[in-house]
């Protein structure tokens, strides 16, 4: 007869080993790590121990977020061919494992004649339809549109831009997204004002025109002032995720003076914003900081031709200590600054012969795409298509 | 009812339970198959310790599901924490892929809002920062406690308002 194994209740393993233990914390968000760092010395280093590390990184980035259920990679190319002409932006869908498909989509028709610095705003779609920006010298043009039905919505001008006859309006727009509380699609954007020069401004008719803000609804079809001290946006890297705008802004509250790097966070739904500061290491001379979202995660890409290629992701927002130094790379010779990111991992960059290139953070190869781009107004967003009526409603 | 024995594999549990278990179930587990390739005859019986029959239900259950194409459909939601900290032990010794990779994540989000010292007694870990490099830590990183879905430390009061 075998010898039985003697059956046992009592629980014989309480330790947990470390490489089981690694597991396990690769895949916590980043705010219960920091926590864990208080356990024990060396989960303390987890962000130094190169094998932690590592399983954190391709956990990171294999991880599908569902953000990005669904959605395709829109690549918009700023060129202008015939150098000193015009600039004209190019807006192509890719598909495929490696972007082999680049499909060639043509705008709405309000941008035919004029197709020149076009931003899809805030990089992102809701229920299929983006957010079109473009200003052209005096020419202001915004609209909603649905690449996959064709319709488009041209969005209203708004009664405060020509508040004085004597001021010209500066536009900035800060973000596009959804208020999922009103079921309602915004867009906010800042307005600063200046006096046309050599025109005489009547004593009687002065009027000092403050800088504002502005947030359009779709709902009620107009424009309303925003009683809110906000710094503006000092890039071209605009964010929405979950009902919340995300820019970030080198000014003060009142958009005069010259602050530290913030970003800022506005949720469209309570009309509220938060800031969050960078860490004094996350800023150098020669830096150039890239605010993106990375598999789903508020990230900053500090890139130096030379010298630097780091992504730190945010923890927590509003929390200046939880910028996590997650990925550090070799710097890419000749390419010179970064354009966005994609669905898994995929950071696009522009390299200084203007060709522009996609990097695998898991292979770290680089691929070119086969369009080149100049200047940094080239993006990518992120696009889920649908066939609903634009709002939806 | 027939069966051809070559298909099936004898797995004893800790606990003296006999499982007859497909080839291709015992595919999946490394450490098993490690065991029958280093066997020079046809092996009988393998015993696996550390794993219990309640703990091979589960293994069973899951990969019915995931041969269906419905692993997704897999639970341990019925298992507490030390439970489920078991079964990923015993899943962990097994050496299956899949299913501790669906496991640890399980863990995960169990422990996400966990305070520092719950995650110690889990783990079987000694708190081993002195004093003054723990304050230091803790005060360092004291952001990552607050909010108020996050477990607070039992030594911790409550600090007023």
């Amino acid at each position: 007869m075998e010898k039985s194994m003697g059956a046992t209740n009592a629980k014989v393993i309480n330790h947990i080993p470390e490489d089981l233990a690694f597991s396990i914390l690769s895949k916590l968000p980043l705010k219960s790590l920091k926590r864990f760092g208080c356990v024990r010395r060396s989960w303390a280093l987890l962000f130094e121990n190169l094998h932690f590390l590592n399983m954190y990184r391709n956990y990171f980035i294999s991880n599908n977020h569902s953000y990005y259920d669904g959605t395709s990679i829109l690549l918009n190319q700023t060129n202008n061919p015939l150098h000193g002409e015009a600039f004209h932006s190019t807006l192509y869908l890719l598909s495929g494992e490696r972007f082999e498909n680049m499909v060639k989509l043509d705008w709405p028709p309000p941008f035919h004649e004029d197709d020149s610095f076009i931003e899809i705003l805030s990089k992102t779609s809701v229920n299929g339809t983006l957010c079109l920006a473009q200003k052209n010298g005096m020419d202001l043009k915004c609209l909603f549109w649905n690449p996959t039905t064709d319709e488009f919505k041209i969005i209203p001008s708004s009664p405060f831009l020509y508040q004085s006859p004597y001021m010209e309006p500066t536009v900035n727009f800060n973000g596009f997204g959804y208020d999922h509380v009103k079921d309602d699609y915004k867009v906010l954007r800042w307005l600063c004002f200046f006096n046309i020069t050599d025109v005489e401004v009547p004593w009687e008719d002065y009027l000092d025109v403050d800088a504002m803000w502005e947030i359009y609804s779709l709902r009620s079809n107009s424009w309303t002032k925003l009683d809110i001290e906000m710094p503006t946006s000092a890039s071209n890297e605009k964010l929405h995720v979950d009902g919340v705008c995300h820019w970030w802004s080198i000014n003060d509250d009142i958009n005069c003076y010259d602050s530290p790097p913030r970003l800022v966070s506005f949720d469209l739904c309570n009309e509220v914003f938060l800031t969050t500061h960078l860490s004094s290491d996350m800023i150098g001379p020669l830096n150039i900081l890239h605010l993106t979202l990375l598999n789903g995660f508020i990230a900053f890409i500090i890139y130096d031709q030379t010298t630097t290629f780091h992504i730190r992701i945010l923890g927590e927002l509003g929390v200046k200590e939880s910028w996590t130094k997650v990925f550090i790379l070799e710097p890419l010779p000749s390419i010179e600054h970064p354009i966005g990111a994609g669905r898994k991992g995929e950071i696009f960059f522009r390299k200084d012969d203007d060709e522009l290139v996609w990097f695998d953070l898991s292979t770290q190869m680089i691929e070119e795409l086969g369009v080149k781009g100049r200047e940094h107004c080239c993006h990518i967003a992120i696009y889920k298509d649908s066939l609903l009526p634009i709002g939806g409603f | 009812m027939a069966s051809s024995s070559s298909n099936l594999i004898s797995l004893k549990t800790s606990d003296g339970t006999v499982f007859k278990v497909e080839r291709a179930l015992a595919k999946t587990m490394k450490t098993v198959q490690a065991i029958i390739e280093e066997a020079d005859a046809n092996i009988y019986m393998i015993p696996i310790h550390n794993v219990f029959s309640h703990h091979m239900d589960m293994i069973i259950d899951y990969y019915k599901l995931s041969v269906a194409g419905k692993s997704k459909e897999f639970s341990v939601e019925k298992l507490d924490n030390d439970e489920l900290k078991d079964f990923l032990l015993a899943v962990h010794y097994l050496n299956m892929e899949d299913l501790f990779e669906v496991l640890t994540q399980a863990v995960a989000d169990r422990l996400e809002k966990k305070s520092v010292g719950y995650v110690r007694k889990y783990f079987g870990i000694e708190n081993d920062f002195t004093p003054e490099e723990y304050a230091a830590i803790r005060k360092k990183n004291d952001w990552a406690f607050k909010g108020d879905d996050i477990e607070p430390e039992e030594d911790e009061e409550k600090q007023e308002e």
